[in-house]
């Protein structure tokens, strides 16, 4: 099972990329993940929607991961 | 509608000095906060302050945001701006929904896993970054890249 859940991870990060690169070279035909978020952000509600998810990450990626003592 | 600008604080305009000495201590926070242990006090207080001092900043920004009813209709592409192509505005307009499912797919990954266990068997997004960030350069880094993101967002 390892492997399927290892390869999703992998498929949906490679699927991620290409849709940034995808962005870059398209000269604003495409979104990247910025221009999505910039748009989201032109409302209030999709702003605060968007830095409290920053916070999320922050907290989950440094204060609830990591082995405790590591 | 006024002009969109972003805070002078978040534009770079800083002296030199100061601002090579503030780069330097976040760098010197960043470093000492990354050696704490995760589920302590320390950490906790450690990412809360920057996260704090964003909210706040962000609170203080005063820059008109359209409202929720508006920007939804600035998606539809019978109001978006007329001189651009349709199938130009398509393009973005299903570029917006890719990325949407993207992130919809991640998170139902995420808690497919969340929900099995063990996860050495069901790695989920956290876990994998667990073996990445044991080494106290790379939580650095990870932790630069945390804070750089986040004033990138502030000037969005």
């Amino acid at each position: 099972m390892r492997g399927v859940i290892l390869a999703g991870w992998v498929v949906l990060g490679l699927a991620m990329l290409a849709a940034e690169v995808v962005g870059l070279l398209s000269g604003g035909r495409f979104p990247t993940l910025g221009d999505v978020l910039s748009f989201l952000m032109r409302s209030r509600v999709g702003r605060w929607f968007v830095l409290i998810g920053w916070v999320w990450l922050g907290w989950h990626l440094f204060v609830r991961s990591g082995v405790p003592g590591f | 509608m006024a002009e969109v600008r972003a805070p002078a604080v978040v534009q770079g305009r800083w002296r030199t000095p100061v601002r090579v000495v503030a780069v330097a201590a976040l760098l010197v926070y960043a470093w000492l906060v990354t050696d704490f242990r995760a589920f302590t006090w320390p950490i906790r207080l450690a990412t809360a302050v920057p996260a704090v001092v964003l909210l706040v900043l962000a609170s203080r920004d005063r820059r008109v945001r359209v409202p929720l009813r508006a920007w939804f209709a600035s998606w539809r592409l019978t109001t978006t701006d007329p001189r651009l192509p349709l199938w130009r505005r398509i393009m973005w307009r299903v570029g917006t929904v890719v990325w949407t499912l993207l992130i919809v797919a991640v998170s139902a990954w995420e808690v497919l896993a969340r929900l099995h266990a063990p996860r050495s068997l069901y790695p989920t997004l956290s876990s994998l970054s667990d073996s990445a960030t044991r080494l106290h350069a790379l939580r650095f880094l990870a932790f630069v890249l945390w804070l750089l993101f986040g004033r990138d967002l502030l000037r969005r």
